[in-house]
């Protein structure tokens, strides 16, 4: 496992501030990931695991405190400039899979990498890539709504991954999928993780969480405990 | 049940106010539009219905066929009506209606200008006077009774009564009044305020046979039974003049009905162009309003679609869901209507003084237009609710419970968006061609000056005095110069003749000129330019039986050289102005034949400096009464006198131009209302994009471009519909702008920038919104 770090959160805060109540969702966390790594947040409801993978995810912003990725301290960035680091570098796998209706399992999949530029042809080779290591290549013609829970997901899996990013989040992937689906998703995870993909997920079960190489616990916004495990998966 | 369905009704436009609120602006916008269309028409239609005979009325009609396909007037000669009647048994009643135009009406020392109407007795039995004072019967057995209003019974003689009082008219004869009788309506086209009878007409002009036959000059109407078959009786008359006429012009008669007198220009057009394109307006408006409602109540299904289910789960029928619906729309348009009708009433006056109607509060609630209303209001609901009963009341509950898409057909909201679209465009390049060529007609260089021109009617101590007069006037250093007409320029002729006489002419050709008469310094009072010859001049004594051309004149009798060249084998042409726009811009310029007859000159046109009006008037009427003390001092200016030519054509533009802009501001709050519904749809979509790296710009494209497309898509369409339209339009004119292509790309423009505006404040929302927020609603 590579020392590099590739996350790291010093004092991060965040609040969501309501007409009345101020909430504290995420409360001076300091944590690092490094590159390789998987790990897994759990913790219950409401106790911010999802809001700290939004913000690792830069598709939110901290209230306080410092997060740098890469080495480069972007709390302050702009949403331009998140968004730009973030189509390149981070790929989402959600609960909900959040793939778009309107569009094909192809074109979704191929969806990053129109906002990041890439040429046609490029586009097609990696696209169809992706969906063979996914095996939805036989589906790509299809519609979200025309597949099962755990074929859509393995769609949000290929999206995620088509643009070869460093990091990928994952918020609850097994959240909505039967056992079978959901070992099946952890097991493409923890491919990708043994290829070299960073792998952050945010996750309700322990054996699903079992699967990572570390697991941290939040609540309340706090991290309570740590723990590495003694033996890497191979 | 019903209570039940309007207890629903009532709670969802409660819950759902942003909604509810397009759909009821839509609604009550429209039917505000409605209603003031409605009441702008019922006027119209209204015109001279005061005249319980209406239906068996006729106007005859001469058809001159020399020219052309032929044009109508409304003129026949004197003794018309009694032969027709002796010749026919069919005509029941039959009588002459001769304008005399204004008079000097004279009571003790009380002197107005009025409007003198010449009738024969029978008139009285055909068009429906109310007598207050007097009979009828014996209104005008005698030719020095005059039948005067109510209005000016009380102008002249206030609460005496006035019968047998005595008029004098011109200074000059006595007029005892027989009766009195009730006003006619505001919008009577029979607007006169004294009857004489036709017989004293001569009296009034001199120099004029006025029982000839070729005196083509008075209104004929004839009274036929009910059942009577116009076509065939036409047929009889169309030859009928044969016999009485024997010039080479040969005229055939015709009938127009009384009803059409108002509604129908003889010649084509005429205000039912209106009335068709004003009730056109209407549904388009009301058809924009209910794609309005049918779009949001089907974009909105899915908010439903759980009631919907529950509701079939419980054991509702279709049948008894679709009957919901349209409770709920149907309410809505009512309650609409209610609104619609305290906003009319309000705007009432508004709206009067755009389309110089005017029409009071009491119309608003009169027995045709209420149940009228309240019916399109009933068929608006059932339509705007239609398609969203239908629609909605086939959820089935499965579809409900597995969550799937209940939003309705999306391409048949795009064909509803597209068609409301291709109306608004139609009605935006209607607007931008009636305001162009409001602009025109306004504007027009009409080859002659209008401004600072001072007209004044000529009465028998003016003639007699007036080289006196013009020596006087010309004097002041404000006054430029001073000439008598026949005519108001720019507004009218005095009429036309046939020319088959003249030098050259050897084939027997003949042509139609219009005649007016223009004293020494005409041309210098109105600007006109000469382009051959001279004009009328003091020195030379034969010019009082000389011509002067228009350009136009010279062009149809094919004159190379018209100086000298004798037309009627006595007038000789002595110059060539430059065609100038003599009648209104509707008609071309025709040929034009301007002479020197004194007894022809009707007024007198004054041309000062615009610097002090107020003090230059004062001196013209100081000089003039001095002359003329028997006769009052009354003027008028001549681009006032335009003005009100095109009143109308630009009364009718403004109210034209305010419907459509109400129609495509209906438009735009449904284009918001559905932009909004699909930004929010699109959520999910709109948060996934963002988080795989789309930007703002891209987003706010995304969803602005669906509506980009169906705006262009509409503008093909509807670009061919309203040249169409404007095109027929304007051939109401004759001098007309032209449909360019700025007015193609500007309504396209213009569609595109509304639709823009709708829809990107909401997309610029949408794409704004934090991608979480947007995927929380997961």
């Amino acid at each position: 496992m590579s020392q590099k770090e590739l996350i790291k959160t010093v004092d991060l805060i965040k609040t969501y501030r309501t007409e009345e109540i101020e909430t504290l969702a995420v409360n001076k966390v300091n944590f690092t990931v490094y590159e390789g790594e998987f790990v897994a947040i759990m913790g219950p409801s409401g106790c911010g695991k999802s809001t700290l993978l939004n913000i690792i995810g830069m598709i939110d912003s901290p209230t306080g405190g410092e997060y740098f990725f890469n080495d480069i301290e972007i709390s302050k960035f702009s949403e331009k400039q998140r968004a730009n680091l973030r189509k390149h570098n981070i790929g989402f796998i959600f609960q909900s899979f959040n793939l778009i209706d309107e569009l094909t399992v192809y074109e979704n999949v191929e969806l990053p990498l129109i906002y990041q530029k890439i040429s046609a042809t490029e586009r097609k080779e990696r696209t169809l890539k992706a969906l063979d290591q996914m095996n939805m290549t036989h589906r790509k013609n299809h519609f979200p709504q025309q597949l099962s829970g755990g074929q859509q997901q393995r769609v949000a899996v290929a999206r995620a991954i088509v643009a070869d990013p460093k990091l990928i989040l994952a918020d609850e992937p097994t959240g909505n999928l039967d056992s079978e689906h959901g070992e099946e998703v952890m097991d493409i995870l923890t491919e990708l993780n043994d290829k070299g993909t960073t792998i952050v997920m945010v996750t309700h079960s322990p054996s699903f969480a079992d699967y990572a190489q570390r697991v941290v616990h939040l609540f309340d916004g706090n991290i309570v405990t740590e723990n590495m495990k003694e033996k890497f998966r191979v | 049940m019903i209570k039940n369905y309007l207890k629903i009704a009532m709670r969802n436009i409660l819950r759902y106010k942003g909604y509810s609120a397009i759909n009821l602006a839509s609604l009550t916008i429209g039917l505000v539009c409605v209603i003031l269309i409605s009441l702008w028409i019922q006027d119209e239609l209204s015109v001279n219905k005061n005249h319980k005979n209406s239906k068996n009325l006729y106007r005859v009609i001469l058809v001159d066929k020399t020219y052309d396909k032929g044009k109508k007037y409304p003129v026949t000669p004197p003794p018309l009506a009694e032969v027709m009647k002796e010749s026919f048994p069919e005509i029941q009643k039959a009588g002459r209606y001769y304008d005399g135009g204004y008079q000097f009406v004279k009571s003790d020392n009380i002197v107005f200008k009025e409007k003198l109407t010449y009738i024969d007795e029978e008139i009285l039995d055909m068009l429906t006077f109310e007598f207050l004072h007097g009979e009828k019967t014996s209104a005008l057995n005698d030719p020095s009774s005059i039948i005067i209003s109510e209005k000016i019974a009380e102008k002249y003689f206030g609460n005496e009564n006035p019968l047998n009082k005595t008029l004098v008219i011109n200074n000059q004869e006595n007029f005892k009044v027989s009766a009195v009788v009730k006003d006619f309506p505001n919008n009577s086209t029979f607007s006169s305020d004294f009857f004489v009878l036709f017989e004293t007409r001569q009296t009034f002009s001199p120099y004029e046979n006025v029982e000839t036959w070729i005196n083509w000059s008075i209104n004929t109407y004839l009274m036929l039974p009910e059942n009577i078959d116009i076509k065939a009786f036409n047929e009889k008359i169309r030859h009928y003049i044969d016999q009485y006429y024997t010039y080479t012009w040969q005229p055939t008669l015709e009938l127009q009905a009384f009803e059409d007198l108002h509604l129908r220009d003889m010649n084509g057009g005429g205000v039912i162009v209106y009335i068709y394109i004003f009730g056109l307006i209407a549904i388009f408006i009301l058809v924009i309003a209910c794609i309005n409602y049918m779009n949001l109540a089907t974009a909105r299904a899915s908010l439903r679609g759980k009631e919907i289910g529950l509701r079939k789960v419980s054991g509702a029928s279709k049948k008894s869901l679709v009957v919901q619906f349209l409770t709920e729309s149907v309410f809505q348009s009512i309650f609409a209507l209610v609104i619609a009708y305290l906003v009319a009433a309000l705007m009432l006056q508004t709206f009067n003084e755009i389309s110089g109607k005017a029409i009071n509060y009491s119309v608003l609630f009169n027995s045709v237009l209420v149940p009228l209303l309240f019916i399109i209001t009933l068929i608006t609901g059932l339509l705007a609710g239609s398609y969203p009963a239908f629609y909605l009341s086939s959820i089935t509950p499965v579809q409900v419970i597995k969550n799937a898409k209940t939003t309705g057909s999306p391409l048949l909201r795009r064909i509803l968006v597209i068609f409301q679209f291709i109306l608004s465009i139609v009605l935006i390049f209607s607007t931008i061609t009636v305001s162009r060529q409001m602009k025109y007609i306004n504007n027009k260089d009409l080859g002659f000056d209008k401004e600072n021109i001072l007209y004044c009617s000529l009465n028998r101590e003016i003639n007699e005095k007036y080289d006196l007069i013009k020596n006087e006037l010309e004097q002041y250093p404000d006054i430029n110069s001073v000439c008598v007409t026949s005519s108001h320029l720019g507004i009218h002729a005095i009429g036309s003749a046939d020319i088959d006489e003249w030098t050259g002419n050897d084939d027997g050709r003949k042509v139609l000129v219009n005649m007016m008469t223009g004293s020494y310094d005409f041309l210098k009072t109105f600007n006109i330019s000469l382009v051959a010859g001279r004009f009328f001049e003091k020195k030379f004594t034969t010019d009082t039986a000389a011509a002067v051309l228009n350009e136009a004149a010279v062009k149809a009798l094919n004159l190379k050289d018209p100086i000298g060249v004798k037309l009627f084998n006595q007038y000789p042409v002595i110059g060539v102005v430059k065609d100038f726009n003599f009648e209104s811009l509707q008609e071309p310029i025709e040929p034009l034949f301007i002479f020197l007859d004194p007894r022809d000159m009707l007024h007198m046109a004054i041309k000062i400096n615009s610097e002090n009006p107020t003090e230059t008037i004062e001196n013209i009427k100081t000089t003039i009464l001095n002359f003329a003390p028997n006769f009052p001092f009354e003027y008028q200016f001549l681009d006032d006198q335009h003005k009100s030519l095109y009143k109308s054509v630009n009364q009718l533009g403004k109210l034209f131009n305010s419907f459509s802009i109400l129609a495509i501001f209906i438009s735009c709050i449904g284009l918001i209302g559905l932009a909004t519904f699909m930004a929010q749809r699109r959520t999910k979509e709109i948060g996934v994009r963002k988080i795989l790296g789309s930007s703002v710009r891209n987003i706010v494209m995304m969803l602005s471009l669906d509506f980009i497309k169906l705006v262009i898509i509409s503008n093909v369409i509807a670009w061919p519909i309203a040249w169409l339209m404007m095109n027929k339009w304007l051939q109401n004119f004759a001098f007309k702008t032209n449909i360019s292509w700025k007015i193609f790309v500007l309504s396209g423009m213009i569609s595109l920038i509304v639709a823009m505006l709708s829809v990107i404040f909401q997309a610029l929302k949408a794409a704004t919104n934090n991608p979480i927020e947007s995927l929380r609603y997961e």
